[in-house]
């Protein structure tokens, strides 16, 4: 069914030409949100709230009460983030996040979902067989880890709170956010210590 | 934009090279960028109603994977919301004076595009049973 590159280009100018014309919105506009996108919003956000949450045991505790509250306490929030829910791993269970009907992702804190997340096989398969779908990711987890799959909503995102790795006790907050990857917070990898690889 | 020009901007490195994060691309090519910046727009300037944006682009993607069992890897998520956009403003079109439309479609570079793709059909349709001199 794919379409030629062209043809969708020239669709795409189309529209775009017609309601600038009729003044529904602005180039600037369509240009400050793809500049937004591109540049400023992504998983950098997140790695923050991550390492602020490692280092602040009562921050911990208002992300986990109110997710988009306590990540709005870092400057971060916004368009498909209204309402956050943050899934903390342990070592008992470990979380994932999906969106099975479409792709919703929590935007303010990860940017914009990566092609894999809006796969049909991630869709599907993450709900059916989390286990198989992360060793695929090079995420192999003990047996006797939990795994629960949070399936993303209109209404609700998450956002996965990934264990600090053991050996980063002396890294300021700043270092810590570095080591916090997008895999990660969505639960298709965990973070390691520098210097170190994943089990 | 040829295969050539498409693998120029795939390139990670040089002028052309796309914005992209963690290594992967935050959009494939330009024009995805544009149908994400509409919508978003459009959303912000309260000129559409969202939910109903993705109610459709669900549709768009259940009936994809209706027809196509092997799946797809994610790469022609965009094209299934640029075809969400257009059905959501397509009911949106008859409030919208069409003269500029019918300018556009006369103008020869958009009329065989507009001509091959199902909607571009559909809202041409549209817009000559709103305004007969299309």
């Amino acid at each position: 069914m794919s379409h030629g590159h062209d043809d969708m280009a020239v669709r795409a100018a189309a529209l775009e030409a017609l309601l600038v014309e009729k003044g529904l919105i602005s180039t600037d506009a369509i240009d400050a949100v793809v500049d937004l996108y591109e540049n400023d919003v992504g998983p950098q956000n997140g790695a923050r709230v991550v390492a602020r949450a490692w280092v602040d045991d009562s921050y911990r505790r208002r992300l986990r009460a109110n997710g988009a509250d306590a990540i709005a306490e870092l400057g971060y929030g916004g368009f498909e983030g209204d309402t956050m829910v943050v899934v903390e791993n342990t070592p008992a269970v470990h979380n994932v996040i999906v969106c099975t009907l479409c792709s919703c992702y929590p935007w303010p804190v990860l940017g914009l979902p990566p092609s894999w997340y809006k796969s049909s096989a991630y869709r599907a398969r993450v709900v059916a067989e989390p286990r198989a779908v992360l060793a695929e990711f090079g995420l192999t987890l003990a047996p006797d880890v939990e795994i629960r799959v949070w399936d993303s909503t209109a209404e609700i995102r998450y956002l996965v709170l990934p264990m600090r790795p053991p050996g980063t006790e002396r890294l300021s907050e700043e270092e810590l956010a570095t080591l916090v990857t997008r895999d990660s917070m969505v639960g298709t990898g965990v973070v390691t210590a520098p210097g170190r690889r994943a089990a | 934009m040829n295969s050539e020009g498409l693998q120029a901007v795939t390139d990670a490195e040089g002028p052309a090279a796309l914005p992209r994060r963690n290594g992967e691309l935050v959009f494939l090519a330009p024009w995805e960028s544009r149908a994400f910046g509409v919508a978003i727009a459009l959303h912000d300037a309260g000129a559409m109603d969202y939910e109903a944006f993705r109610a459709r682009l669900i549709a768009e993607i259940g009936a994809h994977e209706q027809a196509h069992r092997a799946g797809e890897d994610g790469g022609a998520y965009y094209e299934h919301w640029l075809h969400a956009l257009e059905q959501v403003l397509i009911e949106e079109i008859d409030r919208l004076q069409v003269d500029l439309w019918n300018a556009k479609v006369a103008q020869r570079e958009l009329v065989e595009p507009l001509k091959a793709s199902t909607q571009g059909g559909a809202l041409r349709e549209r817009l000559t049973r709103v305004s007969p001199q299309a």
